[in-house]
């Protein structure tokens, strides 16, 4: 169990004509080596501000990133400026994204995009490059490397456009991987085609995965480990079974409730209101507008973090020690 | 059970070029039951939307029937025409693209009153209200534009507006997908409860399995372009029998981790191919795991299998 990255009370704040947006209040966690952690939410909720933070890819302004450290091989990459941020990006952390078609450079073939990365990531002989790039398109699972090489984004379909991305962000051997939402504009089948690569990845290459998603049953599926966050926190986090099986936080099991499962055919309970405004976010606990089991502390005081067993934490007040009900 | 709307040997050529013709929907028959929710599903490009446009008349198909009623919904002149629309209606996908952005939720379930109902002024704000009690939003806000409104509170309005005019008949385009999971169920929860106070038919498009399975009661597959199975909602789940619709219930993410690695998926290979150029030959042979030398010769045709169960298959 090596810590890959650590992220230390992560604020970020959007400035906007309506006042500031508090987008990430305080996010703490650990990715450890080789383990697949998903990031699961509704929108808004500061997934993919958590990605691009540590990526140090937020829009600066309006995005501002007011206190906090992310610890990537002993060093804060919040200190780091550009230059050096560069020489991670698409080194050792590699990013992709949900939407291929903007992510991708349309005018440039796949083949000269992915040596772009190999340019400035790769020690390899310049003889050797364009071999490397053709192993990383077959590694992404696509099929006659040579033939993709020379091809334009958009003469690939939308599932070989994300095979594509996954292939630029192989190529500079990253040790860890963030994808965020990367099968939500595909189709099923496809779907399951990508989330099968990914885990091939992890298994063949030990690459870290860090997977942000909203569709809790890909974080099931692929995950061991599940941060689960509302309103800008991260409000409980464990392995997948502590989430999926025995759920801490009245938000995580609101969440599930409202999702139809396999078999059964009761009424969907769902969470009633919605996310709140994050520029004046309520006092407390984020949750309590929308929360059935709110106590008078959840409105004035925010929780802590609790440990219940193992890694499992929980952000509520119903899980503290001294809470008249355990939940 | 009565049948509400009947389609009959549908079909829709998009001509895309000089030379190019896409089948958008290609040959399609059946039946949708009053009271029924009917599930469409399939990938994106198959043809869904097409064929939930043409059947509340919003583009014309190609050629054969949809009858409504007893009534042949594209028959030009016909005079139930501005009528026909009391009874379809349609919700769609993106609630932020779906709303008049210059109108007040208000004027937007107004305007389809006043279209129908023959100037009974009183009557319209009366209903109006009515209307946004019914969907779960409150009365007050008639008075604000759609983007002072969440992705949940919109598809309401959208709702609101199809039931203005007291249909039977509801196409309801994939009206979740744009919203989190917290807030679908909310709009499914809506969608049953009206269905149960109004007696209302739905044809639910969605590419979402585990909703599909919740809230319909039969569900139909399309494959490019083809209904390729139909069955009752249990029926299909466990006893598919079309290779695809086998692949794509594996393929539903469960929010269990230890189904997830248990359940071994059917990964197809590639991806559905465009429908310019369909091949001769049933057209998912390309990725079935079972094609026969038959499979690429001849297409299958929609035969009932078992009992209310119909797919497209030479193997089943």
């Amino acid at each position: 169990m090596t810590q890959l990255l650590s992220v230390k009370d992560l604020k970020v704040n959007f400035k906007t004509n309506l006042g500031e947006v508090q987008a990430l209040q305080g996010v703490s966690f650990d990715l450890v080596m080789g383990e697949v952690t998903a990031v699961v939410g509704e929108s808004g909720c500061g997934k993919s501000v958590t990605a691009l933070s540590i990526m140090k890819l937020l829009p600066t302004p309006p995005g501002c990133i007011v206190s906090g450290q992310v610890i990537f091989d002993g060093q804060d990459l919040l200190l780091k400026n550009e230059k050096e941020m560069r020489k991670i990006r698409g080194g050792s952390i590699a990013m992709i994204f949900q939407e291929t078609n903007t992510s991708l450079n349309p005018t440039l073939k796949v083949g000269t995009q992915i040596m772009e990365v190999l340019q400035n990531h790769s020690e390899l002989p310049a003889s050797e490059k364009k071999q490397r790039a053709l192993e990383v398109i077959s590694m992404a699972g696509l099929p006659d490397p040579e033939m993709v090489y020379k091809q334009y984004p958009h003469q690939l379909s939308g599932g070989m456009k994300q095979r594509a991305m996954i292939a630029m962000a192989l190529a500079g051997g990253p040790r860890l991987l963030i994808a965020d939402e990367p099968t939500t504009a595909l189709d099923v089948t496809i779907q399951a085609q990508i989330l099968e690569l990914l885990q091939e990845l992890k298994q063949n290459l030990g690459t870290s995965l860090l997977l942000i998603t909203h569709d809790l049953g890909i974080a099931a599926g692929i995950a061991s480990r599940v941060m689960v966050m509302y309103a800008g926190k991260i409000v409980e986090s464990g392995t997948a079974g502590d989430i999926f099986h025995d759920p801490g936080h009245p938000y995580t099991r609101g969440l599930l409730d409202s999702i139809p499962r396999p078999g059964q055919r009761q009424k969907l309970s769902p969470i009633p209101g919605r996310p709140p405004d994050l520029i004046n976010p309520p006092q407390g606990c984020a949750f309590w507008p929308r929360c059935g089991q709110a106590m008078l502390i959840c409105r004035e005081l925010p929780p802590q973090a609790t440990n219940l067993a193992g890694s499992h934490q929980v952000c509520c007040w119903l899980t503290h020690r001294y809470a008249f009900n355990n939940y | 059970m009565k049948k509400l709307v009947q389609i009959k040997n549908l079909k829709k050529y998009f001509k895309t070029g000089r030379r190019q013709v896409r089948k958008a929907v290609n040959d399609i028959t059946f039946d949708i039951y009053r009271g029924e929710t009917l599930g469409l599903v399939g990938e994106s490009g198959c043809g869904k939307t097409t064929l939930g446009k043409i059947i509340v008349r919003l583009y014309k198909p190609t050629s054969g029937q949809v009858i409504y009623d007893g009534i042949d919904v594209h028959k030009t002149g016909s005079p139930h025409n501005i009528a026909l629309n009391k009874h379809m209606q349609m919700v769609f996908q993106d609630p932020y693209a779906s709303l008049n952005p210059r109108m007040t939720a208000g004027e937007i379930i107004g305007e389809a009153i006043d279209i129908h109902s023959q100037g009974q002024k009183g009557f319209k704000r009366e209903r109006v209200i009515e209307l946004l009690q019914t969907v779960g939003l409150h009365p007050g806000l008639s008075g604000r534009y759609p983007h002072e409104f969440s992705g949940g509170q919109r598809q309401r309005i959208a709702i609101a507006r199809a039931l203005a005019v007291e249909p039977d008949f509801i196409v309801c385009d994939e009206p979740l997908t744009a919203l989190d999971a917290s807030i679908q169920a909310q709009i499914v929860n809506l969608l049953e409860d009206l269905q149960k106070q109004k007696e209302l038919t739905y044809l639910f498009i969605s590419h979402d399995l585990s909703m599909v399975r919740h809230i319909c009661n039969r569900i139909a597959v399309m494959y490019l372009g083809q209904v390729v199975e139909l069955a009752s909602k249990d029926e299909l789940f466990e006893h598919p029998l079309h290779p695809y619709t086998q692949a794509v219930l594996s393929a539903i993410p469960a929010p269990d981790p230890d189904l997830e690695t248990t359940s071994r998926r059917v990964i197809l290979p590639g991806e559905a191919s465009n429908t310019f150029k369909l091949s001769s030959g049933c057209g998912f042979n390309s990725r079935c795991p079972k094609a026969e030398a038959r499979c690429r010769q001849t297409a299958p045709v929609l035969s009932e299998k078992g009992s209310g169960h119909w797919a497209a298959c030479h193997l089943s």
